[in-house]
């Protein structure tokens, strides 16, 4: 095989995979940041190569969620819900107090 | 989605009680396919789809989480108060809510339908599970009920396309409202508020029918066996035992298949190339590197079948129920159990089902010890350690003897996490005991598109992972242990030289007390990323450590060659304790909005794992030496 393209298929499975471990391990500003950059990339080409769409889609990418390495179950929800703090503090109905006697009454009723 | 928010296409809520089938409904109506099983609090977060309607109308369809009532207690339910009083950042009030109501259960789900019509919006009652009724001889008047409660009323069945045309007619007659809903105003209902609502769902109740108390159920003559204080337990390690037995005598064919598929492909491409660096990627890199983890699909599948399997029949409840009392003795409530359990799939959904837990002390507890359950990412480590250091014997009763080592291994994860849970319980002040409040649904026959659907999920997402993460992963630790090429003259494999080589070296200094060479210690490193990283990682490091032409031969005879006892079994006890994932790292960090618990996590995991290494280590090295 010519060493040039053999050297370049290699580089370029190299810089791919690079890139893509960081998109997806890396932290989310990052990941952001690079979309938008290829984003940018893309949109700036000659319209001649077609790559609009692509600029499109990177940049809504770049708005959306983090698919992240577990596969991408879609489990992982799009905000934190702070395990420090809970609902049920603020609301009087936190703890409800039923009366012990009441306890089974529609039970020996029906 | 962020295209579908463009078009001005009304938004519509389903709402329900826990378990009442609003997810089957979601996946029927959108044609998702999210996650169902047949106990409550599977859905913790918003989900959006959309339904094109018969008429050509595109609607928004919000699948929330469960819910008892607007005032919320867990972080899931705050998901859907918020979500309905037009609350939550970034997101519009639906314009229209569907009341997903199970008619087996129509006593507690109509308090929540008299909680909804204050909400003031447009609303439409999905009878659902119609056909459960119908067989259990619960007859309930629709129309009736749809003439007290001053809303349509609509049967469906949710597991069924032909059981919600009615509804999907319902909802080809929405409109986007001219302006967006405005937020409510809602305040926590008071103590006459719940009496009024009660007195209502009573006389409700008397007018439609529905209210059929039964007396003794297929589901309760089995939970008297299956809830035994002495049979039941026994009846749930048994099951475990099974699955963990079949994990491996099943797959041994297909995974036997793989491998020499995998063999085959290598042979072919070393003979097809010529010598090139494009070749070393391909053979040395990838294909050693994949292929290895590739072999493990079966046995993920087969996990995974027992999982559903269990779920859809409502069977975790009642495991959850089972272990209260285990819970209970460490100072975590049975409901950590469902969290846990969707931890052996994987830590993040288990992490982010502990919002179904009201305590915050408990949620935290459950959070910090759910990636010590063995995810299904740890399976192919195990699997391939045990595969080639424990022999293939048949213990009495047919049992074999590699399931066994199998299960003990997930029983020390268990072991380990009740017992940090105990400590981090111990040490926090104000940790009190909460009683379980848990329903138990009725047992069903598993749902075969369910299953089929849920597997091939899993098959998805593992061979995504394999197809994407992995294979990069694969191809930079490729590079780092090809370059820079060994000076002229040097006898050792060229990965002794490498940039990989020489970090493993160093390495290897930190990992020598706990038996690891310098091959383990490099492929811990991508594995940190995600555990079944590392064993794609040791078959590229040990097929770049070749010298000769045994290059293509499989990791397993390479492994057990190269390692002695006490090395295996202390690197199974790493990856019964070590925090390799970042991702899970991620989620605490997101879920408990800190830096702080994460580190936490890692530093005790990493701390844990070392230790317990060690010990394995130095026990096995003085039991083989004696």
């Amino acid at each position: 095989m010519n060493e040039f393209l053999d050297g370049f298929v290699v580089g370029l499975a190299l810089l791919l995979s690079v890139g893509y471990a960081l998109l997806s391990l890396g932290p989310r500003s990052l990941r952001r940041r690079l979309l938008e950059a290829l984003s940018w990339a893309a949109a700036r080409v000659p319209a001649v190569l077609g790559l609009r769409a692509a600029a499109q889609r990177l940049s809504i990418a770049a708005a959306g969620k983090n698919q992240g390495a577990c596969g991408g179950c879609d489990d992982c929800g799009t905000s934190a819900a702070d395990a420090t703090k809970s609902p049920a503090k603020d609301s009087p109905a936190a703890e409800v107090r039923v009366p012990v006697a009441k306890i089974g009454r529609r039970a020996r009723g029906a | 989605m962020d295209a579908l928010s463009a078009i001005p296409s009304p938004l519509i809520a389903l709402v329900g009680n826990p378990n009442c089938g609003k997810t089957a409904l979601f996946n029927i109506l959108t044609g998702s396919r999210q996650k169902v099983a047949n106990y409550a609090g599977v859905t913790v977060e918003r989900k959006e789809g959309s339904l094109l309607t018969p008429s050509g109308k595109r609607v928004r369809i919000l699948d929330l989480p469960g819910a008892y009532s607007l005032d919320p207690l867990t972080p899931d339910e705050q998901v859907t108060a918020d979500v309905l009083l037009g609350r939550r950042a970034g997101e519009t009030r639906p314009d229209f809510i569907v009341s997903v109501t199970d008619a087996t259960n129509l006593r507690q789900n109509l308090r929540l339908v008299l909680s909804l019509k204050r909400l003031g919006l447009p609303m439409v009652v999905a009878l659902n599970m119609t056909d459960i009724a119908r067989r259990k001889g619960i007859v309930i008047d629709a129309q009736r009920l749809s003439l007290e409660l001053g809303v349509p009323v609509v049967e469906t069945v949710g597991v069924k396309t032909k059981g919600v045309q009615a509804l999907i007619k319902v909802l080809d007659g929405t409109a986007a409202p001219a302006h967006a809903p405005t937020p409510a105003s809602w305040s926590p209902l008071s103590g006459p508020d719940i009496e009024h609502d009660q007195a209502e769902v009573r006389r409700i109740l008397g007018l439609v029918g529905g209210d059929r108390i039964d007396g003794v159920t297929l589901s309760d003559r089995v939970d008297s066996v299956v809830l035994h204080p002495v049979l039941g337990p026994v009846i749930l390690a048994v099951i475990l035992f099974l699955v963990f037995q079949a994990v491996f005598s099943w797959a041994q064919w297909p995974m036997n298949e793989i491998k020499l598929g995998v063999a085959a492909f290598g042979d072919w491409l070393g003979a097809a190339l010529p010598a090139s660096l494009l070749k070393g990627l391909l053979v040395d890199g990838i294909l050693a590197g994949v292929g290895s983890v590739l072999v493990f699909l079966p046995q993920i599948i087969i996990l995974f079948f027992f999982i559903l399997v269990l779920e859809d029949t409502g069977y975790l409840p009642r495991a959850a129920f089972l272990l209260d009392r285990v819970m209970g003795a460490v100072g975590l409530s049975g409901r950590a159990f469902i969290p846990l359990l969707s931890s052996f799939a994987c830590a993040i959904p288990g992490i982010m089902a502990t919002r179904t837990i009201q305590n915050p002390r408990d949620r935290l507890a459950t959070i910090m010890i759910a990636p010590l359950m063995t995810c299904s990412a740890r399976l192919p480590v195990y699997a391939l350690i045990i595969g080639a250091f424990i022999p293939q014997r048949t213990l009495w009763g047919g049992l074999q003897l590699q399931g066994v080592v199998l299960f003990a291994l997930y029983i020390l994860g268990v072991v380990g996490a009740m017992a940090v849970a105990f400590v981090i319980k111990r040490s926090t002040a104000g940790s009190g005991f909460h009683a379980l409040m848990l329903e138990l649904p009725a047992y069903h026959w598993p749902n075969l598109r369910n299953l089929v659907l849920g597997l091939w999920q899993r098959v998805e997402i593992f061979m995504s992972r394999v197809g994407t993460i992995i294979l990069a992963l694969m191809v930079i630790l490729w590079a780092l242990s090809s370059f820079p090429a060994p000076p002229p003259g040097a006898a050792g494999p060229p990965i002794q030289y490498s940039i990989a080589g020489h970090l493993g070296a160093w390495l290897a200094v930190v990992f020598a007390p706990i038996g690891f060479n310098w091959q383990i210690s490099i492929a811990l490193v991508p594995g940190l990323a995600a555990r079944e990283v590392a064993v794609g990682a040791l078959g590229t490091v040990y097929a770049l450590s070749a010298t000769g032409n045994d290059v293509s031969g499989a990791l397993t005879p390479l492994i057990a060659q190269s390692w002695s006892l006490p090395t295996a079994l202390s690197l199974l006890a790493w990856y019964v304790f070590a925090p390799q994932c970042l991702s899970t790292l991620a989620t605490v960090k997101r879920e408990t909005n800190s830096w702080r618990y994460p580190i936490i996590m890692a530093a005790y995991m990493f701390g844990l794992a070392y230790a317990g290494s060690w010990i394995v280590f130095r026990a096995a090295t003085a039991l083989t030496s004696g």
